[in-house]
């Protein structure tokens, strides 16, 4: 009862007879403490996450369209911060250029978010001959909007995006796994791609660390342990 | 007897804003350190975050304290597994010195408020969550700690007090209490209660650590923000707390309005000049308690 007036943001009459009467705060006015935090709770982690969104669209509908969304969604994951994921799904059937900053922001948020690899071979260490494997850094994320597929990527902390055609884009997913050399050349063998395009992407990818070479025993959730 | 928890000394809320300085320059006037469990466990499909690295880094040189807010242990729904698991993944990663979350419930049907909401005090709110207490404590291995959360309504008609809810939580899980001072006050104050009468009724060797923060003045009634200093009143009853249960790990939580690190430091300061204070007159009485026994030895 008490979850459903806190959601609906409506009293209900039966909650105030279970509720103890405690002047000088009236029932109602305890009742809207938890409401308002409520509602400021997902506003604000909205609002944080979506500046770029909210300028587009204006305050007033941005202010509409999250109210709207907070009343037919509520949160249900453990961590506040996945709640604006579902955000930019909701924003799917709003102008395709409000849904495209949106998602954008989202990638942003992703890409800040993702760790850095723990085993990171350098070019040295590859020249030397150290075996190694290539794949997507974990900060890169690539999405398909209304119109392009984007991809953002992670450089010195900062967050670039980059507008890649469909080709292209069919082998950046490629890199979603881990790749050695001799798939490569099994590609380039059954004729799928030629080696100098695939050179030329791996090169230009390789600059912007959207992949990055591991070595073979690494696995992408390798982490630092204190 | 050995104490069933060891006082840690003074810690404090890591937040982002201050992690850079926990990463650089790893600050002496605290010794463990207090993290939101839910901002560091991975994600459902995203997985670690690059926060959870840092985390790992700055363990090296302080003790962490996992506190959660969403294990939503007086719900009515059952714990939620994935929930679980993740924290598991992140404990054995971070090997945390305490593990915490709240005598609340933040949801039901699997959707969740994302807020400590108070619980009835009945014998099957009770009753349910000591068995989801148990179950976490099953399922992790070890021991945690229960908060008392600040509260804005009561329920009528309970079948006790929060603080004899408390206890009997304490004892049936057998678990421990994460004593917020602050918690204690804005509830004695939303609902007009004695606060050192409850904190007379806490079983000292529960506690197992107490949270310090500041809160807002509503004009009738108190908010839990941190967003400010503790309250003169909050230090008090901190003061009185020490001559109940002697000195405890002790921390300050900021969430709000965070200060630079070199002004949350002065109140970190303070809390160990309290506990000074405390130990050399406490150590006098003893003595002067010693001096005037007829069995006094020095
Ligand atoms: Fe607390």
């Amino acid at each position: 009862m008490l979850h459903a007036s806190i959601r609906h943001q409506q009293p209900y009459d039966e909650l105030f007879e279970v509720i103890k009467e405690a002047p000088p705060i009236s029932s109602q006015k305890r009742i809207d403490i938890y409401r308002r935090a409520y509602q400021i709770r997902l506003s604000e982690c909205l609002r944080e996450d979506f500046t770029d969104t909210c300028q587009k669209m204006g305050e007033v509908a941005f202010e509409k369209i999250i109210q709207m969304y907070i009343d037919e969604i509520p949160p249900k994951t453990s961590q506040l911060a996945e709640y604006s994921e579902g955000f930019v799904e909701y924003l799917k059937n709003s102008s395709g250029d409000v849904y495209e900053t949106a998602a954008k922001e989202w990638m942003v948020i992703l890409s800040q978010r993702a760790q850095e690899p723990l085993y990171k071979l350098t070019s040295d260490q590859i020249q030397m001959g150290e075996p190694y494997l290539i794949q997507l850094h974990p900060a890169t994320q690539i999405k398909k909007l209304v119109h392009t597929t984007v991809v953002s990527y992670r450089l010195n902390e900062e967050i670039f995006f980059l507008d890649v055609e469909a080709s292209e884009s069919h082998w950046i997913v490629y890199f979603r796994e881990p790749r050695s050399l001799d798939d490569l050349k099994g590609l380039i063998g059954k004729g799928e791609i030629l080696e100098e395009e695939l050179m030329n992407l791996l090169f230009q990818w390789m600059k912007k660390e959207i992949i990055y070479c591991l070595p073979p025993f690494a696995k992408q959730n390798d982490f630092y342990r204190f | 007897m050995n104490p069933l928890f060891k006082d840690l000394g003074v810690g404090v809320g890591l937040r982002p804003a201050h992690r850079s300085i926990f990463l650089e320059s790893p600050p002496k006037s605290v010794s463990w350190v207090e993290v939101v469990t839910e901002n560091y466990m991975p994600w459902e499909k995203e997985g670690w975050g690059k926060s959870f690295q840092m985390l790992s880094r700055i363990r090296k040189n302080f003790p962490v304290a996992l506190h959660g807010v969403s294990l939503n242990l007086g719900s009515v729904d059952t714990l939620d597994p994935h929930y679980l698991f993740r924290l598991k993944q992140l404990v054995n990663q971070i090997e945390p010195v305490i593990i915490s979350d709240h005598l609340a419930w933040t949801g039901i049907n699997g959707e969740t408020l994302h807020d400590l909401l108070p619980l009835p005090y009945t014998q099957e709110a009770l009753n349910n969550i000591i068995f989801k207490i148990d179950q976490v404590q099953n399922y992790l291995g070890r021991r945690i700690l229960i908060e008392n959360p600040s509260s804005y309504l009561e329920f009528k008609n309970p079948e006790m007090s929060e603080v004899e809810f408390l206890k009997q939580v304490l004892k049936a899980a057998d678990c421990g209490l994460l004593l917020d001072i602050n918690n204690i006050y804005v509830s004695s104050v939303n609902h007009g209660f004695n606060p050192k009468e409850y904190l007379k009724e806490i079983p000292g060797d529960r506690v197992g650590q107490i949270h310090l923060a500041g809160h807002s003045d509503q004009g009738d009634h108190l908010i839990d923000t941190h967003d400010a200093p503790v309250d003169p009143k909050v230090w008090d009853l901190y003061n009185y707390s020490l001559e109940l249960f002697g000195v405890k790990s002790t921390m300050l939580e900021r969430d709000e309005k965070i200060p630079e690190w070199s002004e949350l430091e002065i109140e970190l300061l303070n809390i160990g000049v309290i506990q000074n204070e405390f130990i050399k007159s406490n150590r006098t009485s003893d003595l002067a308690s010693r001096i005037h026994s007829p069995s006094a030895t020095l």
